[in-house]
């Protein structure tokens, strides 16, 4: 097996396993071709996982977003 | 008045009021009239707020008589995307049906600024449900119905600040308020074939502003000129005590006249899926922008750009939505797509998130290093003109279409002016976008500008009136 096929192999099983979650939280109020567009959604959602994942970041790199404690006191 | 006040830019506008010769009762009546008449033509029109918008040209009737001009806002009229909140018992309905009768008891704080500004609100405009945040697919995803350009009745206004660009676009009002997260502004502009800026991100406040993503979500104007983009946007810009993320730097709009030389780049990858007549139409910008300054071609590093941002647009709007995903209240918006595509965002893991939020920090160095080297980069405003209305179209930001701009800009938080450029297929307006560094809107703006001094496009209107 290639590389390649290992890793379609193992995104088509995450697809699987995430699916599987939607699919038991919210199955019971979609029908089947609903479902079919969930999946088309999930299959999506891990194909943009795959690519951010393959990105290597240092342990500095933090996220984009800044976490600031609060003081009642000292808000505006 | 002295000239036709329909399609008149706001400079223009601005002076018959200053000097009287206009009286802003008298443009609030004729802008409501339109409204009233016109909007529903193009389904561009939520609400007209015609008793308010009297109370406030009232008011600016009387202040500018007494000497007491605020600026060129003062008695102009506006209109605002639905999810900009107001008070005083005026719907805000985000669009969706399931907020149809949803109120609020005060003022978003860009409604606050134009009043203070002496600008009056005529109407809340239309906009496709929820900004577009659950996944839609196609034009009719509003529950007052697919919004059309004024170029074609067959043709989508663009979204999700559809009523923005369409009003415009009609004269129904000279500018409006949109917003975007991922191509909401640039959308409807582009499909009307009016100006629009999106400001860079935390320039102006987002308070009381429905949130769709709220790392993404940016407000600005929809306008016939860059130059009245930059008038507004002096008006609403500015840190606010509301919205921790508004950027203390203060903005001033500078409009002078530069006679400076421009350095334009164009991003590897930015003509990717679009249409032979709007790559026609970008040909044709490129040898206006050669009159005005260099050209020359650039790329971005190799990174997940649409991906990341993607990921933190889905994610954020499913837990900005989590409620009505989760009690099914999705099933009572109007797009039978968006009944069930949110369900899938529970596949988004945290340590994907934090991921593409960590990508972000180098997006943002990457992006400046590119950009620093530029006053704007340029590209096609949109990959096609404004799609058939009863057409599924593709787009960046759900990963059916490239959109490298789309990512970069909105990804990175950057600011973007839109402007018209040609004519394309079956008549319809083709467009130019102008991206630039962070807080870098004057640069961007003064090149638009540049643009429009040497081209006639902004002063095409559509057959509007019979």
């Amino acid at each position: 097996m290639s590389k390649d096929e290992a890793g379609n192999e193992t995104a088509a099983a995450e697809v699987a396993a995430l699916f599987a979650i939607v699919k038991a939280r919210y199955g019971a109020r979609l029908d089947e071709a609903q479902l079919d567009g969930v999946r088309m959604g999930v299959e999506a959602i891990v194909d943009a996982a795959r690519l951010v994942r393959a990105v290597r970041l240092a342990n500095a790199d933090e996220p984009y977003q800044t976490f600031r404690p609060y003081r009642a006191d000292e808000s505006a | 008045m002295s000239l036709d006040p329909v399609f008149l830019p706001l400079r223009a506008l601005a002076e018959e009021v200053r000097t009287r010769r206009a009286s802003p009762v008298d443009l609030a009546e004729l802008f409501l009239g339109r409204l009233e008449k016109l909007g529903p033509r193009y389904n561009a029109v939520v609400t007209v707020t015609r008793e308010r918008a009297l109370a406030e040209a009232r008011r600016a009737e009387v202040e500018i008589a007494a000497g007491r001009y605020r600026g060129p806002l003062h008695g102009i009229p506006y209109g605002a995307k639905d999810l900009l909140a107001t008070g005083g018992g005026i719907p805000t309905t985000w669009g969706a049906t399931p907020y149809r009768d949803q109120r609020f008891a005060e003022d978003a704080t860009v409604i606050r600024r134009l009043e203070a500004a002496g600008a009056v609100l005529c109407a809340k405009l239309a906009m496709i449900e929820l900004a577009g945040g659950m996944g839609y697919r196609q034009p009719k995803a509003s529950f007052t119905g697919p919004c059309t350009t004024p170029w074609s009745g067959q043709a989508w206004s663009g979204g999700s600040s559809s009523g923005s660009g369409a009003a415009v676009s009609a004269g129904l009002v000279p500018y409006a308020i949109g917003s975007e997260t991922w191509g909401s502004i640039l959308g409807p502009a582009g499909n009307c074939g009016v100006s629009g800026l999106r400001p860079t991100y935390g320039r102006v406040s987002r308070h009381g502003a429905m949130a769709l993503c709220w790392t993404l979500d940016k407000l600005g104007p929809l306008a016939l000129t860059a130059d009245d983009c930059g008038l507004v946007l002096d008006a609403i810009a500015g840190a606010d005590p509301a919205d921790p993320t508004t950027d203390a730097r203060p903005y001033h709009y500078e409009a002078g006249a530069s006679g400076r030389r421009f350095r334009f780049g164009v991003l590897a990858g930015s003509r990717e899926g679009c249409s032979p007549d709007m790559l026609a139409a970008f040909d044709q910008s490129l040898a206006v922008l050669r009159e005005l300054g260099t050209v020359e071609e650039t790329a971005m590093p190799d990174l997940p750009w649409e991906a990341a941002t993607r990921i933190i647009l889905q994610a954020e709007a499913a837990s900005a939505f989590e409620d009505l995903i989760e009690s099914g209240g999705i099933a009572g918006l109007t797009a039978p797509e968006d009944h069930y595509t949110p369900y899938a965002r529970d596949a988004i893991l945290a340590k994907d998130y934090v991921k593409a939020m960590r990508i972000r920090g180098v997006m943002v160095r990457e992006a400046d290093r590119v950009l620093a080297r530029f006053d704007a980069v340029v590209a096609p405003g949109r990959p096609t003109v404004a799609q058939p209305i009863d057409q599924e179209f593709r787009s960046g930001s759900r990963g059916t279409a490239r959109d490298i701009m789309g990512a970069v800009g909105n990804g990175a938080g950057l600011p973007a002016v839109i402007v018209p450029n040609g004519v394309g297929d079956r008549g319809l307006p083709t467009s130019l976008q102008f991206l630039g560094r962070a807080w870098e809107e004057n640069t961007v703006l003064a090149a638009a500008r540049a643009y429009q001094a040497r081209t006639d496009w902004h002063r095409r209107h559509p057959p509007v009136d019979p």
